[in-house]
């Protein structure tokens, strides 16, 4: 049994014309003799009007209870999608994460994935069934309903594909691939056909919104060869797969992070202990942690990170908190985005860091941290002088 | 523990101002020393625009996916209701069917309790003081989900109080349960008490208030059932199982779109008669009212069923008397049932002569009785009449 997983994201499924749409390309998949599992987000701009009516009763509501909450946006299009599917003459069966076999652990809000047990899945594609699983939900080993986070329904459309042993996964949003850098911005973006499983996870890391970065991970561990797609535009792809090193040597993307806050502390060891335990059990994600020993003789040591604010909830909470327990000596600066040039062996030498930082000062923005990976060069700028350091950029490196 | 098991029905968490004030209602109740069980149904017209969503796709949607779509609907309201009741300092969980583990038959759109593990909510009580809970729906042996149908939130509130041995309290937007519909008898008066028995019979004045499969349940593990208004402190009916006033008659019930099918010129052959009830039942019709008249050689056969279920009568019948020539088939729509309903009949007499004797210038189409019951069919024109004089007569 050929498996192909397919995963629709919010645009693709946001009106009922849509669903129908979808319906009629996964049963073409499903004629060729594939056994088709479908994962779908919810509707349109479903999870933002559930998260409206939450906000209206509390300004912290309890993580658990979102998730309960959120969970029906993807139920909701997934008997939808299955019914369409009926309709067409069509067996199929809609499961949730939970009946779908997606165990994760009780970080509510943004879950890991931690094992898929698809027998259900794999009993009902054995019947012939097309079976539609709702995306950005699992399920806790209490039994709780969890979701995956931002971008969680390409982790559970990967997981549930590598689970399969799915041929392989693909992912239909409304843009056709990755490109070099965000088209929105930069008009001659060259699409990218094909690229690493590393690089797509920097770009993730680094802010591009195509594809979930744990989705990526999943997909690079077993082997899964991810096809972005455009639900309603067919032709172009990019192909996220393994690739011999060394193909795909120099920068081939420029991504872009707004919304960055950079917040920096002197602390005591308590307190500097006190920040970590804090942030992980709000589960807040920390880039680019730099930490300093007190000088000899002295007790403060200085701490500096980024914190993408707006994937937290409840940031204005978080903000107060840090300020309350670290008054004297927090700083949070807002007025950061950060640039950042994806490609691979970058660091063998650091020519390109160099041109890169000539480039810039030439032009007159000013470079307030830097940070460096085998594929990755980032930088820290000030936010009005993103978009032309990114277009600067492009066209210095990929044009 | 002090367990009380609340129903809030979707007008009452149709929003979230409304939501706000029922976690007020429940905190007070915490606050008095109970631990709530707490079942709502979707809020407002939820159930009603999913299903449309899903006649939009297809005429006939499948029933497993109907479920699974509509079960969003309660899941939406229970999550709300315990974030509301959190902010309010109540410590709540939700629970949907899966985790309460409401076990049902598998019978999709339809499906009924078979039963509840009552042992997940007393550990959660330990932690808890409110637990919410998906009402109309359950999960079958295969674990998908499946709902219980019209007022099927009722019989999950009442199903639950059973297995917890709790009292429970349905909430709407009526304020109770009356001797006679008020739009027909304005001056109908508000019961204190009525018997589950009695509830059953009265199907139209219980309806708005109450399903009656959850009254069903009431009776057999003898819960205490109490409806009232959710943003009134009048107070309402409590359903028991004796009435200690003991009126003779408690109620006047009226069902409209009654069409009385008459068959005439059967053979003296009884065996039609199975034919054709069975014919019709295979059709899923609900036959109410019968009657049998053998009379020169040939019988006539009287029944009543509601007006929309015409064609499909017509087919079942034409099935069963095929065979047969001569027989004559009327229908008369637009007749009204109207039944007066009391246990203190079993034990007065008279009580039907009183009837009649109220109703003797109006023109009367069928009968039936029962042990707490007497019923009539009569052309809907005559029904306000009708009313009027069965509400002076037994003073309802």
């Amino acid at each position: 049994m050929k498996v192909i997983v397919q995963k629709y994201g919010g645009s693709s499924v946001a009106d009922l014309s849509k669903i129908k749409k979808i319906a009629a390309m996964a049963a073409e998949v499903h004629q060729k003799n594939y056994a088709v599992v479908v994962v779908v987000s919810a509707m349109g701009k479903t999870t933002n009007s559930l998260i409206e009516l939450a906000q209206q009763l509390s300004s912290t509501p309890p993580n658990r209870e979102m998730d309960m909450l959120l969970s029906t946006g993807e139920r909701i299009t997934m008997s939808l999608l299955c019914i369409a599917l009926n309709e067409l003459g069509l067996n199929a069966i809609s499961l949730t994460g939970s009946q779908a076999g997606i165990i994760t652990n009780d970080k509510h809000n943004d879950a890991r994935v931690i094992e898929v047990r698809p027998f259900r899945i794999q009993d009902e594609l054995e019947k012939g069934k097309i079976v539609v699983v709702g995306g950005f939900q699992g399920v806790s080993y209490t039994r709780d309903i969890t979701t995956l986070g931002r971008g969680g329904s390409d982790t559970s459309a990967v997981a549930l594909a590598a689970a399969l042993d799915a041929e392989r996964c693909e992912i239909y949003s409304d843009v056709d691939g990755v490109y070099s850098t965000d088209p929105s911005i930069e008009k001659e973006a060259k699409h990218l056909p094909e690229i690493s499983y590393e690089q797509m996870q920097e770009m993730s890391f680094a802010g591009a919104k195509v594809l979930n970065a744990q989705a990526v991970q999943f997909a690079k561990e077993a082997n899964i060869a991810i096809y972005a797609r455009s639900a309603f535009q067919p032709g172009k792809e990019t192909i996220v797969r393994k690739m011999p090193p060394g193909v795909t040597r120099g920068i081939t993307s420029v991504v872009y992070e707004n919304d960055l806050v950079k917040i920096q502390c002197s602390l005591t060891a308590e307190q500097f202990d006190w920040l970590m335990k804090y942030l992980s059990e709000k589960q807040i994600a920390l880039k680019e942690l730099k930490f300093t020993a007190p000088p000899e003789g002295e007790v403060l040591s200085t701490a500096s990170f980024l914190i993408a604010y707006k994937n937290v909830y409840d940031w204005a909470i978080v903000e107060k908190e840090l300020q309350t327990t670290l008054h004297k000596t927090i700083a949070f600066d807002y007025s950061l985005g950060a640039v950042s040039l994806i490609g691979e062996g970058l660091n063998a030498d650091n020519s390109a860091l160099h041109e890169t930082l000539c480039l810039l000062k030439k032009n007159g923005i000013a470079v307030l941290g830097i940070t460096t990976t085998a594929f990755r060069i980032s930088l820290l700028i000030g936010k009005q002088e993103l978009i032309p350091a990114v277009q600067l950029l492009h066209k210095q490196w990929i044009l | 523990m002090n367990i009380v098991v609340q129903k809030f029905g979707g007008s009452s968490v149709a929003d979230t101002d409304k939501i706000k004030k029922i976690a007020e209602r429940i905190r007070s109740r915490v606050l008095q020393g109970n631990k709530l069980v707490v079942v709502t149904s979707a809020m407002g017209k939820t159930t009603d625009n999913l299903i449309k969503l899903a006649k939009e796709i297809s005429p006939k949607p499948e029933p497993r996916e109907l479920d699974m779509l509509l079960t969003t609907g309660e899941q939406i309201s229970i999550s709300l209701l315990a974030i509301a009741l959190n902010e309010v300092n109540i410590k709540s969980k939700s629970l949907n069917a899966f985790q309460a583990e409401i076990m049902t038959t598998g019978d999709f759109n339809e499906a009924r309790i078979k039963n509840i593990k009552s042992q997940k909510i007393f550990d959660l009580f330990e932690e808890y003081d409110v637990i919410t809970i998906a009402g109309f729906q359950g999960i079958n042996e295969e674990g998908d989900l499946t709902t219980l149908g019209r007022g099927g939130s009722d019989t999950s509130a009442v199903a639950l109080a059973a297995a917890l041995k709790a009292p429970c309290e349905i909430y709407s937007d009526v304020d109770g349960i009356y001797t006679c519909d008020p739009r027909l008898h304005p001056n109908a008066k508000k019961l204190k008490f009525v018997t589950y028995d009695e509830m059953l019979e009265m199907a139209s004045l219980g309806a708005k208030v109450l399903h009656s499969r959850s009254v069903e349940i009431a009776k057999k593990f003898d819960i205490t059932l109490y409806c009232a208004a959710t943003f009134s402190e009048v107070e309402g009916t409590y359903i028991v199982k004796d009435n200690i006033e003991q009126p003779v008659v408690t109620g006047l019930s009226v069902m409209d779109n009654q069409t009385q099918v008459t068959l005439s010129r059967l053979p003296e052959d009884y065996t039609f008669i199975h034919k054709i009830f069975s014919n019709v039942a295979e059709e899923g019709l609900n036959v109410d009212m019968i009657s049998i008249i053998d009379d020169d050689n040939s019988l006539t056969v009287s029944f009543s069923i509601i007006d929309e279920s015409k064609e499909d009568v017509e087919s079942a019948l034409h099935h069963s008397l095929k065979d047969l020539e001569k027989w004559n088939l009327t229908y008369h729509p637009g007749y009204s049932k109207l039944s007066i309903v009391g246990v203190g009949m079993r034990s007065s007499s008279g009580v039907a002569s009183k009837f009649f004797g109220a109703l003797q210038q109006i023109p009367i189409k069928l009968v039936t009785t029962s042990e707490i019951k007497i019923s009539c069919l009569v052309e809907t024109s005559f029904k306000q009449q009708a009313v009027e004089a069965l509400t002076k007569a037994f003073d309802l």
